[in-house]
């Protein structure tokens, strides 16, 4: 400052030399009050008279003096402002003199009314714009459902008499805009008695010209009282919606559309598609604007205290894979299907209230055709079995979904939960499987066909309230959950088998008949009720100590009654029949202490758990008992964690929990099940639970603006009682399994990434690497098989987006796969894996886009001698048209080269097989979009968009 | 560099003319809260349909509030966190990135601290202020009778609205604010995509102004403008990949 003032001085000095008609002035003034009292230290401020900007201001001395000195010669506006008076403003033009005078400013005392009730009460921003104001109408608070009439009798300024008729600033109000445009007719009261108050943004008050000067363009100089109503951003109704719309060859062709409407509270949605292009569910997209802004809801979880370790509960059968909640599907399903689906959502939400509902139906039928080859190992020796199978699956489903929140209070919450869903599901099966010898002669065949018809209900529901206490971080969670599982079968069952004699070969079935025709009627119907409890209550500012506990009881029953279709009075057939009964109640009480401060999180805890399993088994209802489980398992956990947010998005963490999971019913029952002749089991009550010991720990960074990132984790998993399926196979080639507790089964691999910029914003490349060890034990034949296996993949990804108009991704993956058996080293074998994908986007001139995806799988088993390369290549054209950018065609080729032939292969223990699946294969089709949000026009510049 | 209107002038007014009335001194707690949906809606890259859907999926989120702290007296101020640590009790805490804010009145200089995903900025450069729109419309915050003003960012493109108390006569506010005739006690980002309100206003103790450590203030001093390209460079690189400029305080 010191440095600077010899310099100003220098200038003041230099323009008082210069001429009259100085480039700089001083403007100066008095400010006083409505008593003409002076006013001291008032900000006084110079304006451009333009757009208001602030060129300088200053403050008034103690005798109410202002001045600026050596400012540019030009217009300004001079602003005065002092708490409660109103913010005063003028005009000033320079003169011939070098010092402006602006005189005696009186400031006039803001409408006490107005400061008091606005800006001081309701705490609002008012607006002053001559002689208008305008007021933040969202801080009046009115009660729920009040009319905008309601609103404006609380607005100072205003009168409303017993009619409704308005009186703003004294004059009558003769018209009410909304949004600027008039409202319906000419009675202002139309608006202000219909519309909702909460509606409202903001009320401005100003001084119309007259209809009679409107019309004809004539200024009459008459102005009338008007009110505009501005509507509230989030309260402007809405609505938006999709159509698509495809006819392919192949008589390819597929529907879907959507349409939504909401405002600030409610929001509507209905959805419904059809195809025979297998898309059996919503895409990602879809399903949020479904589901609105219940696609994600927090809160659910009703399990407390530490994650997993809860009784399994399963839905449906096991045969089919539908979801509780509304199907969403990535990527065609396989085989060949038509598919029809649709539904209607409802949301409701308020800052205190939210609630959901929605109703979904879909169906599907699906035609199957597979074929399998496979190798299977018995000691000394192996066999092949090709086995084609044609499958009509037919499924329909009902889905009912409710979620309701309530926060009580600002301590209180409560969540309800329901999902419910009601399903058919009708099966076809018929297959013809050959068994063949190492020299490939047939030596025995399996004609099976097979129907079944099943009903599905299932219901998961829940209730969690949640309690915050005064006491900050003090907290309490309870929670009661209601499950349940119902599903009914009829089942038809034909197999005939036959033996043919091959020369050296002595793995025959001999006299026994093993051919099946039955009625297997099956129930099955399992419950579950649980409840959790938590309270966290905080030590200190950086310790808090957590209790849970949790507990449940589930309960199934299976009848099951198996009938002889060979005899024409279909006698029951009671080795096959079953009925029984078991419960599961478990309890599990922990606790864990927690460090959370400055990035580092740290928790360590225990649980003891405790499951009860007890099953009765009996032939039928009324037999007697033929086996009996009770069982108790008790089990200390531990769980701890450390994690550590370091600066600049940098990650450090480390894990070990131990899991304890309760034996299987199924596998527990003390006798034999030979509904699969070939295939039997027998289930063991002396199981112990299953113990698994997980530790993790990684690092993982990621760097914004130099696009760098680094993910590293390494795992363990060490198994104790591990429950394996030991096989017995006898000289029919009949297998028997048993499942049985073994120690020793581990698995441990790591994972490696790092991304980085070749070229920032237009080539980057990401290198990766994981692996995974395994150890797996199994008996086979009473001899212990240690299968070892070896997994090491490389992939590598290259994005390439060096200008708009084109981007292109590729990825690149080396997988290499080792088996080893102890007991059979020839059955060693090494896979190779090897994938290339890319991905093109080009943008050409008039809107028309060009994409393409091709993928090039190669499977390779040189034991086997499978050598399998599939390339798969789809291309797709658009345009986008329309000046709002909202109508697209698209032609899109599938499967060009007509490879896609639904190929997967594996190996297990002792087999090693391939299955291929006709599926959707090359087809072309034409497709239309209606997007009433517009099209996108972009290129993508991120492999995940 | 032009974009910005030096306003030494008026600060010498200021001072001159401020040394007639008492010293003003105080702490100011702000709370800042980022609202994410109308924040993400902001990405040029995003389709009208991407907002939409974003906006409608997460409009029942509640965007959460960090505690800022402003210290001033006559001679300079100073704003950083409020706390090191984050996050309620109990909850998972996270750690700050390094960020001071301070102003010597005496000299005219700032010297603020930035991290940004790993590479630190130390900028030291004379104060400057945006240029400001006064307009006429008041609002009453903790007591106090605010101004409106509004300005243009150019370096990360935004419209901010400042409501300032010109009965508090410090040229300050939260953040990177500065140059209105009144401490700033609330600042609305792109309508409300950040906003930072005064929670509580203490002038009647007169504040220790914390200093930077000799630590902290180690190494490489940049100009405002090399901190200024880096975050235009970004914002540019982010929207060009479709990516949301993560890593920059909004």
């Amino acid at each position: 400052m010191k440095k600077l003032l010899p310099l100003l001085l220098l200038f003041f000095s230099v323009t008082i030399l210069k001429a009259q008609q100085s480039p700089k002035i001083n403007i100066k003034g008095i400010v006083v009050d409505t008593a003409k009292a002076v006013m001291p230290f008032t900000p006084v401020f110079l304006l451009q008279p333009a757009d208001s900007s602030l060129v300088t201001f200053a403050r008034s001395n103690e005798n109410g003096e202002f001045e600026f000195k050596g400012v540019k010669r030009q217009n300004y506006l001079l602003k005065i402002t002092y708490m409660s008076y109103l913010p005063h403003q003028e005009l000033i033009k320079p003169n011939e003199s070098n010092v402006i005078d602006a005189g005696t400013i009186q400031l006039k005392l803001l409408q006490k009314e107005l400061y008091e009730v606005v800006v001081k009460t309701a705490k609002a921003p008012i607006s002053i714009k001559g002689d208008t104001v305008e007021y933040d109408a969202r801080k009046f608070k009115v009660p729920p459902g009040s009319s905008v009439e309601d609103l404006l009798r609380k607005l100072p300024g205003f009168q409303l008499d017993s009619e409704g008729n308005i009186k703003a600033q004294g004059e009558t109000v003769n018209k009410v805009f909304v949004d600027g445009k008039r409202f319906f007719g000419d009675d202002p009261k139309l608006a202000t008695k219909n519309l909702p108050a909460e509606s409202i943004n903001k009320v401005q008050v100003f001084n119309d010209k007259s209809e009679q000067s409107k019309l004809t363009g004539v200024e009459d100089g008459k102005r009338e009282k008007a009110v505009n109503l501005e509507l509230k951003e989030e309260f402007k109704k809405g609505g938006f919606g999709k159509l698509t719309a495809g006819v392919g060859t192949d008589q390819r062709v597929m529907g879907k559309g959507n349409y939504n409407k909401f405002d600030s509270k409610n929001q509507f949605s209905i959805i419904g598609f059809g195809n025979n292009i297998n898309q059996t569910g919503l895409s990602g997209n879809d399903y949020e604007d479904f589901k609105g802004s219940q696609s994600y809801n927090w809160n659910n979880n009703a399990d407390f205290g530490f994650s997993g370790g809860m009784v399994r509960f399963s839905y449906g059968s096991d045969e089919e894979s539908e979801s509780i909640g509304v199907p969403q599907s990535w990527g065609p399903g396989s085989g060949l299907s038509k598919n029809y689906a649709g539904g209607v959502n409802y949301n409701y939400d308020t800052k205190k209230t939210k609630f959901s509902s929605n109703y979904f139906y879909n169906q599907s039928t699906q035609n199957l055709s597979v074929f399998q080859n496979s190798q299977n190992f018995i000691p000394d020796n192996s066999f092949f079995l090709r086995d084609s199978s044609q499958s009509g699956n037919f499924t329909a489903n009902h889905r009912l979904s409710l979620r309701f929140e309530k926060e009580i209070d600002s301590l209180n919450t409560l969540v309800l939960n329901f999902n419910g869903r009601l399903g058919d599901r009708s099966t076809d099966y018929n297959s013809m499987k050959n068994y063949l010898t190492p020299g490939e002669s047939v030596f025995r065949t399996m004609k099976a066909l097979n129907v079944n018809d099943a009903t599905t209900g299932v219901i998961a529901s829940s209730a969690i309230y949640r309690h915050k206490f005064m006491k900050k971080g003090r907290s309490f969670a309870a929670s009661a959950s209601y499950n349940l599982n119902n599903i009914d079968k009829d089942a038809r069952q034909n197999s005939v088998i036959r033996d043919y004699p091959v020369a050296g070969w002595d793995y025959n079935i001999g006299g026994r008949n093993f051919d099946i025709f039955q009625n297997d009627l099956g129930l099955v119907n399992s419950n579950q009720i649980k409840s959790s409890l938590l309270f966290i209550e905080p030590l200190s500012k950086k310790f808090n100590i957590e209790g849970f506990y949790n507990f449940s009881n589930t309960r199934s029953l299976v009848d099951r009654d198996v009938y002889n279709l060979f005899s024409d009075g279909k006698p029951r057939i009671d080795s096959l029949s079953r009925y029984y009964e078991n419960t599961i109640n478990y309890n599990r009480l922990g606790t864990a202490l927690r460090y959370n401060y400055k990035g580092l999180n740290i928790a360590l805890g225990a649980a003891g758990q405790q499951f009860n399993l007890k099953g009765k088994f009996y032939n039928d209802q009324n037999k007697p008992l033929l086996g009996s489980v009770d069982r108790k398992y008790f089990a200390l956990v531990p769980n701890s964690s450390i994690n550590y947010a370091l600066k600049n998005n940098r990650f450090l963490f480390v894990n070990y929990d131990v899991g304890v999971q309760e034996p299987r019913m199924k596998d527990m029952q003390p006798f034999q099940d030979n509904s699969n002749p070939l295939y039997i089991t027998s289930g063991n009550p002396d199981l112990l639970p299953q113990t698994t010991h997980n530790a993790f720990a990684g690092f993982s960074m990621f760097n914004p603006v130099s696009f760098i990132n680094i993910f590293a984790n390494v795992n363990y998993t060490y198994s104790v009682n591990q429950i394996i399926y030991n096989q017995t196979i006898d000289q029919n080639l009949v297998t028997y399994i048993k499942p049985e507790n073994i120690s020793g089964g581990k698995r441990y691999g790591y994972y490696f990434q790092f991304g980085f910029p070749i070229k920032k914003t237009k080539i980057s490349a990401n290198v990766s690497s994981n692996s995974y060890f395994a150890q797996n034990l199994i008996y086979i034949n009473s001899k212990l098989n240690e299968n070892n296996t070896e997994n090491y993949n490389v992939n590598f990804r290259l994005d390439l987006t060096p200008v708009d108009w084109f981007s292109l991704f590729i990825n690149a993956s080396h997988g290499i796969g080792k088996a080893q058996y102890s007991i059979n080293t020839t059955q060693n074998q090494r896979f190779i894996n090897q994938n290339l994908s890319a991905n093109m986007v080009i943008q050409l001139p008039k809107l028309i886009f060009f994409t393409s995806d091709f993928n090039y799988m190669g499977y390779k088993n040189e034991r086997f001698g499978f050598d399998q390369k599939i390339p798969i290549l789809n291309m797709a054209v658009y345009k986008v048209l329309g000046k709002a950018k909202k109508s697209e065609v698209r032609v899109t080729l599938y499967d060009a080269f007509k490879k896609n032939q639904g190929i997967s292969q594996g190996a297990s223990s002792n087999l090693v097989s391939q299955t291929q699946t006709v599926t959707l294969s090359r087809y072309l089709m034409f497709t239309y979009t209606y997007n009433m949000r517009g099209i996108s026009t972009k290129v993508k510049k991120n492999r995940w968009e | 560099m032009k974009k910005y209107f030096l306003i030494v002038l008026s600060l010498l007014f200021l001072n001159v003319t401020k040394s007639n009335a008492q010293e003003v001194f105080g702490t100011v707690d702000y709370d800042y809260t980022s609202d994410w949906v109308k924040i993400y809606n902001r990405a040029t890259y995003l389709t009208k349909e991407e907002k939409e859907r974003e906006a409608m999926t997460s409009r029942n989120w509640t965007p959460n509030a960090e505690k800022m702290k402003l210290f001033f007296d006559g001679t300079g101020s100073y704003y950083t966190y409020e706390s090191q640590d984050a996050g309620s009790p109990g909850g998972y805490s996270w750690q700050k990135a390094d960020y001071f804010i301070t102003r010597d009145f005496t000299t005219n200089m700032l010297t603020e601290i930035h991290n940004v995903q790993g590479r630190t900025f130390t900028v030291v450069d004379s104060i400057r202020a945006p240029k400001w729109k006064v307009l006429n419309e008041l609002k009453d915050i903790g007591g106090y009778m605010c101004m409106k003003a509004t300005t243009y960012d150019d370096v990360k493109k935004q419209n901010v609205t400042a409501w300032f108390c010109a009965d508090i006569p410090v040229s300050i506010g939260p953040e990177q604010y500065t140059g209105l005739p009144g401490l700033i006690l609330e600042i609305s980002v792109d309508d409300d995509a950040v906003l930072i309100t005064a929670k509580r206003i203490d002038l009647k103790v007169k504040p220790e102004i914390p200093k930077l450590s000799a630590k902290k203030l180690k190494g490489k001093k940049s100009k405002m403008a090399d901190f200024n390209n880096f975050i235009t460079q970004h914002l540019k690189d982010s929207a060009y990949k479709h990516e949301f400029a993560w890593g920059l305080r909004y």
